[in-house]
């Protein structure tokens, strides 16, 4: 550095003191006689002030950066700090070391915290002692987090009692308050955070909970963008509101309440609620102030209650500043009707009506065909099928490609003035006066000839309403060229336009049929709907669209399972959809039968009709052969039986009358029957539905359709709640939901049971029983098996057998994923239990106990032969499809393979036909792996990849996707077998199942070699402590692929993994490889 | 003049094995101001693994909507390495010295490989792809390379040691301007006459 260029710095580090437009002269006065100090300090000045704005505003004092938050030095804290004994330092719940305080809430104080295993940083909240209230709210908070595993909500990872206090564990976040930044903030900055604050609240909110304290404090934005919510406290679902008094107060924070709380007695916070305090923290975030800023908080809260918000100033775009007047709204009724809908508004999403025009139905398509291919022979033809089949589409796509070919094309329209049709179309405007038109219709004539023997295409549409005169000129010229048309009937030589097949409508479904099945299904649901009646198929994919059940992408339509069954328990779009034809013209017989099937709402056979209708099946069919005809229905046939549907509104009648009708369609439906309980709900037969939900619940879990049991007695519970009709009489079906989900075997589905039994009213012992045995399965499926085993022993034994049975699967399952010496004494008591009882159904469950016992314990073919038992005796296909697949697993550890894969094909088949998704991805999963550890499979199946990124089973989808990233190595499609590898490390990841993930990295290792050196060190020194011989073996012998060196430094180890593995199962592939291929790749690289 | 050098131009080895006690680094950090070089040399080996490994892997695994930020990555290595209750509060600032030269070579290391790899062959992103992604936003200059920053850098420390600590705090930490203040034990107004220095210099010198 030169004496210049020091004193340069010098100066221009002085000068920064100074106003910015006292800097030049005072370097020209400093740097007096060095012209070269002086020119590099004029320099540095020019780039300061070029760079001034860039220059990062985190410094202002109220911004909390994410930085002190992590390291503790929070400020703005939303309540003065409570004496509380400091604990930091202490150890709760065995495993989180309590660090500094980050926060103080209404409730609690919240610490950093390592968890001592893993080191991984957590929150950990204590509650204040004393107050019983506050440990309420904070039941309230654990059971909201429990019950929302909702992506940008906190999760929680444990809870229990600390010296007296409960606790919680939550995920820590390291973000900074919302809206991220200091505000004022201009809208194109909030506009992310806001959007996916309402997403967060919308899936929130779907589960039936409201926050009830959305401030800025609680809703933190990382620093990627991401949004995360905090601090459930208040959150709620109904049992709150059934045992607080009229006049509780709840908490929450005054400036972000909406006005309706802010007086004594106020209900409990809501979805609108909640989206007032939306408002105020974005009116926040625009201004720097809240709506109604006020002196004191009275007097805010007197304004809020009785002043409107003034938008009009706020600098946003207008369609925003009406989303936020509507968020701001006085009354909540004028608030926007759910945060889906808030989002809608703010992101201006086009109608789901443009969408849908770029799909192309496959029979329209061929139709279109048709009419080109007569245009090009210059012939004429005729369309016809009944109203809504699609024929006008048919015509328009038809005149837009030919058109675009260059030919050109006269459509030609219903009109009633002779002559209008053809004059319109010709000319282009409407005839004015039936003279002129009269004229130059028969004028017209030799020019149209003219015109289609040049090649010219008329296209008519709607001929039956096309005017007479036009139809006679139309009728003379066709001879001369290409006449295309479309009517309800045309003669037996025209063509029919529809309707599409079921395997036509599964064109139209993206996604994979494997496991998932969302074509098959797809198409199935919407022809059991549409009928595949153009109109109706359009009909019910705007509904779809419109309920965010379905999207349209590269001009297919996306639905997933959930939506699937969604969409399957709402009413069909039918009345909406169709073009009513004459219903006026019909006879009473034809109303009549109209009505019953409509009220049907689905497929309903011919005789249920009749009996309904009280006609013989004969005439029913006669005149429901008339209804088809003019498309006021529409029927299929399935196995042998005619089923009808209504496709056009029924024939006005009295809320009366169609009470009856559902209830005469009840009767005449078989108990359990699908369909059954709608119609006695619509019927208003709501002593009965409970009992009825409940059969078809117990028929759905015989037949294996276990999914759409569990989402079929959830709705109906859901209808009844909101009907305010859930008591003693709603247990059967709670039963048979709780039994539901824990066979389903999904944290979801438990989740969305426990949040049902919740607004159950009654003070049965049953009702309670099933609560915590709910309770106790899901913790264990959580990851909580010790705080499972502890609810489900503080509570039981109980008396009815069928939850006894119960409660001792939940005790089953924390179980097995407990260390040996904890596990063992309870294993021992589910045994001895069973060895008391007789009951069939107990024996098989404890065989069930009893064969993943040995399969934990290595004993496979004991394993295996339990299951055969159980599948053998098993009276449900549910039951005998479970132990298949039991069976099939346990096969393959026995290196028996082609046994494991004929048990697997016949689990997969169950598991198919009874769309129980996580029994066929199961099953599938053993038979993939037998099929490659036999070597009877060389490719990878790229659609069972694709639909594993749907079905995310734990310990399934990861062993899974490993199998066939093998089997994409082997086949040396690296780029597919790195990409699954991946993906099947991600899964393992989810479940913290480090060897699995490790043993991933090993494969993605070998393929590619792009995993750090270090990584792979870290791996290989990690994975020799696994359990698991194989899969150190296997993981070792893969990155030596990779890094010889890293593996020979653990060569004693390998060696000893190989040798704990008997001889004869040496050669045989295992996950990945086989235990002489990873000896050679060891012995290879060193 | 003494070079920075990244562990890879110094041909160290990193490994795991050689950090498993907590204890060690604790003491070690609160032994600093006494002990030579080389446990600082230990301490920013260790950091430099931690942070490496975290790095990479982490985002290797993660699903892409997970962006790992340094600040985060710095957060959970001074949770592993250090008991929080036994570090000295004044120790602070050498972790922090100590962490921004870390996550500096990392990305010097990792932008040299990518260069390198970008002559041979096209290649996938590594997750450190992200972080060198966040840190030219954040430091705001498209053109400016981390290599030559990494030199340019160098070079500042010569001329003015604050300016270059607090060019390390912020650019490579993220820290805010107070933060670094508090850390560095300095009046906020020096650290920003500092910064403001630094990036006319830096800025200078890079163009």
């Amino acid at each position: 550095m030169s004496d210049a260029e020091r004193r340069a710095y010098q100066v221009f580090k002085e000068c920064l003191d100074l106003p910015d437009d006292a800097r030049d002269a005072y370097i020209d006065a400093a740097c007096a006689g060095q012209p070269e100090s002086r020119e590099i300090a004029h320099r540095l000045l020019r780039i300061h002030r070029a760079n001034a704005d860039d220059d990062l505003d985190d410094d202002s004092a109220a911004a909390t950066s994410a930085f002190s938050r992590a390291f503790g030095e929070l400020e703005g804290a939303d309540e003065p700090p409570e004496a509380l004994p400091d604990l930091s330092g202490a150890i709760v719940g065995d495993q989180f070391r309590l660090d500094t305080v980050i926060g103080r809430g209404a409730v609690g104080v919240v610490y950093r915290a390592v968890e001592e295993g893993t080191r991984r940083t957590v929150a950990v909240k204590v509650v204040h002692g004393g107050l019983a209230s506050r440990s309420e709210w904070f039941a309230r908070e654990i059971r909201a987090l429990l019950l929302l595993d909702v992506p940008g909500v906190v999760r929680l990872l444990d809870y229990g009692d600390f010296r007296g206090r409960p606790y919680l564990v939550t995920e820590l976040v390291d973000g900074q308050r919302f809206p991220g930044e200091r505000p004022p903030v201009d809208w194109a900055r909030l506009e992310a955070p806001v959007c996916s604050l309402l997403e967060i609240l919308a899936r929130v909110h779907r589960l039936g909970i409201a926050h009830g304290d959305l401030k800025p404090g609680n809703v933190l934005v990382t620093a990627d963008g991401g949004v995360m919510v905090l601090d459930l406290g208040i959150a709620g679902g109904p049992a709150m509101s059934a045992t607080d008094s009229e006049d509780a107060i709840w908490p929450g924070t005054p400036p972000y309440m909406a006005p309706e709380q802010l007086h004594a007695g106020a209900g409990p916070p809501t979805e609108r609620t909640d989206l007032y305090s939306v408002g105020a923290m974005i009116h926040k975030a625009l201004t720097g102030q809240v709506p109604h800023a006020s002196a004191s908080q009275t007097e805010m809260a007197r304004r809020r209650r009785s002043e409107s918000v003034d938008v009009t100033d706020l600098e946003v775009p207008e369609h925003v500043r009406a989303v936020i007047a509507a968020l701001l709204a006085r009354a909540p009724d004028d608030r926007p009707d759910g945060a889906a809908a808030a989002l809608a508004a703010l992101r201006r999403e086009q109608s789901p009506f443009d969408e849908l025009s770029g799909l192309d139905y496959p029979w329209i398509v061929t139709s279109v065909e048709r009419v080109l291919a007569a245009a090009s022979d210059g012939q004429a033809l005729d369309l016809h099928g009944p109203p809504g089949s699609g024929k006008r589409r048919v015509l328009r796509r038809a005149a837009a490609d030919l058109s675009a070919m260059g030919v050109r094309v006269y459509r030609v329209c219903a009109g009633s003035t002779p002559g209008s049709s053809l004059v319109a179309a010709l000319t282009g405007r409407l005839a004015r006066d039936r003279g002129g038109a009269t004229r130059s219709t028969e004028s017209l004539a030799p020019h149209l000839r003219l015109a289609l023997e040049s090649g010219d295409v008329v296209l008519v549409d709607d001929w039956d309403h096309v005017d007479p005169l036009s139809r006679d000129v139309l009728d003379d010229v066709r001879s001369s060229g290409c006449v295309v048309r479309a009517g309800a009937w045309l003669g037996p030589d025209a063509v029919a336009v529809g309707p599409g097949t079921e395997a036509q409508l599964r064109e139209l479904f993206a996604g994979p049929d494997r496991l998932v099945h969302l074509r098959e299904d797809g198409a199935s649901l919407l022809m059991d709907r549409s009928g595949g009646v153009a109109a109706r198929v359009g009909g019910e994919l705007r509904e779809w669209m419109r309920a965010r059940f379905a999207r349209i992408v590269d001009g297919r339509v996306v639905v997933d399972r959930d939506a699937l069954e969604r969409i399957d328990r709402t009413p069909c779009a039918v009345g909406r959809a169709a073009s009513p034809c004459r219903i006026g013209d019909f006879d009473e017989r034809s109303r009549d039968v109209l009505r019953t099937v409509v009220a049907a709402d689905r497929f309903v056979e011919i005789d249920v009709v009749a009996r309904v209708s009280g006609i013989s099946v004969e005439e029913a069919t006669a005149t429901i052969a008339s209804l088809v005809e003019c498309g006021a229905a529409a029927v299929r046939e399935r196995d042998g039986a005619v089923a009808v549907t209504g496709a056009a509104p029924a024939p006005s009648w009295s809320p009366d009358e169609r009470r009856a009708r559902h209830r005469a369609l009840a009767m005449a439906l078989p108990p359990g029957s699908p369909g059954r309980t709608r119609q006695l709900l619509a019927g208003g037969l709501l002593d009965q539905v409970p009992d009825d939900a409940a059969a078809r619940g117990q028929s759905l879990l015989a037949e294996g359709r276990v999914t759409r049991g569990l989402a079929r007695t959830r709705s109906v519970l859901g209808m009844l709640r909101r009907m305010g009709a859930v008591g003693d009489a709603s247990l059967p079906i709670a039963r048979v939901l709780v039994v539901l989900a824990m066979v389903g075997g999904s944290r979801d589905g438990l989740r969305a049971a426990l949040h049902e039994l919740d607004w159950i009213e009654s003070d049965a012992s049953e009702l309670r029983d099933l609560k915590f045995i709910a309770h106790a399965a899901l913790l264990a499926m959580t990851g909580l098996q010790r705080r499972a085993l502890a609810v489900a022993d503080a509570q039981g034994p109980v008396e009815d057998i069928d939850l006894e049975l119960r409660r001792n699967t939940a005790r089953r399952r924390a179980a097995a994923r407990l260390p040996e010496d904890l596990a063992r004494p309870v294993l021992d008591d589910l045994q001895e239990w069973a060895a008391t009882r007789t009951e069939r159904r107990v024996q098989l469950e404890a065989l069930d106990w009893l064969g993943w016992q040995r399969y934990g314990e290595g004993r496979f073919r004991e394993a295996a032969e339990l299951f055969g038992q159980i599948a053998e005796r098993s009276a449900t296909e549910c039951g005998r499809g479970n132990a298949l697949a039991g069976a099939a697993s346990a096969l393959l550890e026995a290196h028996d393979f082609d046994a494991a894969v004929r048990a697997a094909e016949q689990a997969v088949a169950i598991g198919r036909d009874a769309r129980f998704v996580g029994l066929e991805a199961r099953a599938e999963r053993s038979r993939r792996s037998a099929l490659y550890r036999s070597a009877q499979t060389t490719s990878p199946d790229r659609e069972l990849v694709e639909a594993l990124q749907h079905v995310r089973i734990p310990n399934v989808t990861g062993m899974a996707l490993l199998t066939e990233a093998a089997l994409a190595w082997r086949s040396d499609d690296r780029s597919l077998a790195r990409d699954v590898a991946q993906a099947a490390a991600v899964s393992f990841a989810d479940n913290g199942q480090r060897a699995g993930e490790i043993l991933a990295l090993a494969l993605q290792a070998a393929v590619d070699g792009d995993v750090a050196q270090s990584e792979i060190t870290d791996a290989i020194n990690e994975i020799v402590t696994c359990p698991l011989p194989g899969i150190v073996v296997q993981a070792i012998g893969l990155f030596a692929l990779r890094s010889p060196a890293a593996a020979q430094s653990r060569r004693t180890e390998f060696l000893a993994a190989v040798s704990t593995i008997p001889e004869p199962h040496r050669a045989a592939r295992r996950e990945v490889i086989s235990v002489a291929e990873a000896v050679e790749f060891v012995a290879l690289r060193g | 003049m003494t070079v920075f050098r990244t562990p890879h131009e110094r041909g160290i080895n990193v490994t795991c094995t050689d950090f498993d006690t907590s204890n060690d680094l604790t003491e070690l950090l609160n032994s600093l101001s006494t002990s030579g070089p080389e446990a600082h040399d230990e301490l920013f080996r260790a950091v430099y693994y931690e942070l490496r490994r975290r790095a990479d892997g982490k985002m290797r695994r993660q699903p892409r909507d997970h962006t790992l930020t340094p600040t985060a990555l710095v957060h959970d290595v001074y949770a592993k390495l250090f008991r929080p209750e036994d570090v000295r509060w004044k120790n602070r600032r050498h972790f922090f010295a100590v962490a921004a030269l870390a996550m500096r070579s990392i990305l010097v290391d990792h932008a040299r490989k990518r260069r390198r790899k970008l002559e041979g062959l096209g290649r996938e992103r590594a997750g450190l792809d992200d972080l060198i992604d966040v840190f030219q936003q954040r430091f705001g200059t498209p053109h400016s390379d981390i290599i030559d920053l990494h030199t340019a850098l160098e070079e500042l420390k010569e001329i003015d040691c604050l300016a270059y600590e607090v060019v390390n705090a912020r650019v490579f930490l993220f820290m805010s301007m107070k933060e670094i203040a508090e850390e560095l034990g300095t009046p906020l107004r020096t650290v920003e006459r500092a910064w403001a220095f630094a990036r006319a210099w830096l800025l200078d010198r890079l163009s």
